[in-house]
């Protein structure tokens, strides 16, 4: 923040949202969120607030929370990134990761393992009661 | 909405709920036998994505010396030898270890490590460490890191194998049996909200422990304890599930500093601690040693101080470093060898600098492990034929409270025992029948919450259970606390359970609906927890009863087993299995 400028109390979070089993395309909805007063506030706690708070049906992974499993990447800003260690700006755009098939919003599973994983439920998939 | 058709059928025979450190090595142990067919799944999106194992990446494995020494060629103190690793775990687990599974561990590390290295772990052999308990410096690290180094090495076995396969996205739901046996498991595909049933003749529960029962977790915050809860639905019996371990190590104030569990391994030794009155608190455990006591002796002042209304502002203790010069906490800073940079990166340089201005940091209890859980023998048997468990979600073998590094052996070695144990009984016995009634009974209660139009938001559920378990079923107890915390449970499974109500219809990848699920499991656990510890009318390890505060050996060196019987949570003692170590006598005042 420069000088002189007035402490925003929110922030503005953009977040690409889609859900393939009703949604033709993905589009962005724009979520304010309460800004920390003091200490860290990383993207996980942002979506969290945004999944607990205001829309429960928002989708994104977020599970070591320390950089350990991969899981939460992203696109944030444009930028690849980890949501559980980026600290949110105040305005901040949030996209799934790319080269993955989207799930839901920000889940996503990377191609080759999706692939393997259909295979063997496929093969096995006799189904009772359809 | 796709809730009332049908579920896939995959068919297998030995089926691996959890496939981290425990439930991928039994899955490799397993699918050695090229005849073996087996299935591992997770409701990680992969291994290493969900779990404990994965977050102990700058960890140790407990192996003693001697075998590391003789097997893996490590320069290592070998005055150390399997007696002494079970002498230690034995005292240190207060005596109510079961002796055989201790036995199995201490002898079993060294040769499983070695197979670890066969397979392409690579372990550092040119540091040791003897954290509080070891007697010789048998802890031994991965050379990169621990947990995430075992589970890449685990993941390209099990995907070179034609008979094994990972399977992500699977949340399992409930066991299924055949009259005594064991028949397979319900889950959930979370990727499209469908019901899959696994065909099985063995299922091995591998599926950690039960940390977010409770408001803060040194793990990710998705272990449920849903192992426990559907092994307790299916008739499995529970061993000591009253010793539960805690640590004051979360950052509570000021927020987004917790990055896994790095400050509190950083500042450790350096910080003092008060109460919400200024008081050192600690002083009145142990005047001479005061912070620099064993971890359950303070997670068990810090949670007495929260329990009798000396808090700090945001409900912890105050940790400070006002104590110390700021030249001296720069020169502690200089010593090390990332400064105040944590292991993974994360810089700490600003909290550093806020502490050493004079303003306190805010800590509280996390949960870190689970001593007690599903009751096993050697080979991970349950008293279900065919239903097996290894790792963190079994107990008995650390007894009240275990040492450093003594998880991932654990782990290591019973998940060995139970895999190859599943493979040799699921090639002698035929895939039993599944009832289709109980995929019906368990499609029932999983989709109902998509199903109500209106009732309990599951985050808030979930806040009500982990912060009534925070107060009644905490490192300390007492006889009042532990009858409110049963009496809870019985509440919540009849009136607040049977609510839960998820506004997001949509069943693909539905969160709220994972949490509805998975709440119901943190209450069932509650429930077996508060059984569990009601009748230890004694102090003993993690377990502290502020109405017994005495340990008493001559009545409680007993074991604890829980277990479901019509419906109600029934509990029996029984005695602690000994081979070589006869526990002492008498009564003393904590910790004993
Ligand atoms: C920060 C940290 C540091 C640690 N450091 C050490 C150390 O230095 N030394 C040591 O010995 N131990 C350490 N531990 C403890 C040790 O890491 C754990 O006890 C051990 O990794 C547990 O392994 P596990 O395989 O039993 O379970 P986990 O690793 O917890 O894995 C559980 C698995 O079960 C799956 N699962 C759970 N529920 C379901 C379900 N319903 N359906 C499908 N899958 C499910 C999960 O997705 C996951 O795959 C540490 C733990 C933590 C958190
Ligand atoms: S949640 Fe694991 S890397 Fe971010």
């Amino acid at each position: 923040m420069s000088e002189g400028e007035e402490e925003r109390d929110v922030i503005i979070a953009k977040v690409l949202r889609f859900d393939p089993t009703i949604d033709e395309e993905p589009h962005f909805e724009t979520y304010e969120v309460p800004k920390y007063k003091v200490g860290r506030q990383t993207l996980a706690k942002v979506l969290e607030y945004i999944f607990e708070s205001i829309d429960p049906s928002l989708a994104y992974y977020v599970t070591c929370n320390r950089a350990l499993c991969n899981g939460c990447v992203a696109m944030i800003n444009g930028k690849a990134g980890l949501l559980c260690m980026t600290e949110t700006t105040d305005e901040v755009t949030i996209e799934p990761a790319a080269n993955h098939r989207v799930i839901k919003d920000l889940m996503v599973v990377p191609e080759e393992e999706d692939r393997v994983q259909q295979q063997v439920l496929k093969r096995s998939g006799k189904s009772k009661y359809l | 909405m796709n809730n009332k058709g049908g579920y896939s059928i995959c068919t297998t025979d030995v089926l691996v709920i959890g496939v981290e450190a425990a439930g991928a090595y039994a899955a490799v142990k397993a699918s050695e036998d090229e005849d073996v067919d087996v299935i591992a799944i997770t409701k990680g999106s992969d291994i290493a994505r969900a779990g404990a194992t994965v977050t102990a990446s700058h960890s140790t494995f407990a192996v003693e010396c001697q075998g590391l020494h003789d097997l893996l060629g490590a320069p290592t103190d070998t005055r150390d030898s399997p007696e002494a690793f079970f002498e230690d775990m034995v005292k240190e687990g207060k005596y109510v270890n079961d002796q055989m599974l201790v036995e199995s561990l201490v002898r079993e590390c060294a040769p499983r490590a070695k197979e670890m290295e066969s397979w392409g772990f690579q372990w550092d052999k040119t540091q040791f460490y003897a954290s509080p308990g070891h007697t010789y410096q048998r802890e031994i690290f991965g050379l990169d890191t621990s947990g995430p180094q075992m589970c890449r090495v685990m993941k390209r076995i099990l995907e070179s194998r034609p008979n094994s396969q990972i399977m992500g996205n699977m949340l399992a739901l409930d066991l299924l049996t055949s009259g005594d046996e064991i028949a397979g498991a319900v889950a959930l595909d979370l990727l499209t909200g469908e019901l899959v049933v696994f065909e099985a003749q063995c299922v091995i529960i591998a599926t950690g422990g039960a940390q977010a029962l409770y408001p803060y977790v040194s793990t990710g915050r998705e272990m449920t304890g849903d192992g426990h809860a559907m092994a307790y639905r299916a008739g499995a019996e529970f061993h000591d599930m009253e010793y539960i371990q805690f640590i004051p190590g979360e950052l509570i104030w000021p927020p987004g500093w917790m990055v896994g569990v790095q400050p509190f391994v950083m500042f450790d030794g350096l910080y003092w601690w008060y109460n919400g009155l200024g008081d050192r608190f600690m002083r009145r455990w142990d005047p001479m040693r005061i912070e620099d006591v064993t971890r359950d002796i303070r997670s068990i002042g810090v949670a007495t101080e929260v329990l009798e209304g000396r808090a700090s502002e945001h409900g912890g203790i105050y940790a400070s470093f006002a104590h110390l010069p700021s030249d001296v906490v720069d020169n502690v800073g200089r010593t090390r060898r990332r400064g105040w940079i944590s292991s993974s990166g994360f810089d700490y340089n600003p909290l550093v600098e806020m502490m050493k201005e004079g303003t306190a940091i805010e800590l509280a209890n996390y949960c870190h492990f689970w001593m007690g859980g599903i009751k096993i023998n050697v080979d991970g048997e349950t008293n279900i034929p065919g239903l097996y468990a290894s790792g963190e979600c079994c107990g008995g073998v650390h007894g009240a409270n275990r040492l450093s590094g003594g998880a991932l052996t654990q782990c290591i070695v019973q998940g060995a025992r139970a895999g190859i144990a599943a493979s040799a009984h699921a090639k002698k016995t035929s895939r039993p029948e599944v009832d289709s009634e109980q995929v019906e009974a368990c499609r029932a209660w999983v989709y109902r919450p998509l199903e109500r139009e209106g009732g309990t938001n599951p985050m808030e559920l979930r806040d009500k259970v982990t912060e009534f378990a925070d107060s009644h079923t905490g490192p300390v107890r007492d006889h009042e606390m532990l009858e409110e915390a049963i009496a809870e449970a019985e509440r919540l499974k009849k009136v607040e359970l049977p609510h839960l109500y998820c506004k997001t219809k949509n069943p693909a990848y539905n969160l709220e609906w994972v949490h509805a699920i998975q709440t119901a499991n943190i209450v069932q656990v509650m429930e077996i927890v508060a059984h569990s510890a009601l009748p230890v009318r004694n102090s003993r390890g993690a377990h502290y009863r502020r109405d017994y505060p005495d340990t008493d050996n001559d009545n409680f060196i007993k074991s604890v087993v829980a277990k479901q019987v019509e419906g109600r949570c029934e509990v029996r003692f029984e005695p602690v299995k000994i081979t070589s170590i006869t526990p002492p006598k008498g009564r003393r005042p904590y910790p004993g």
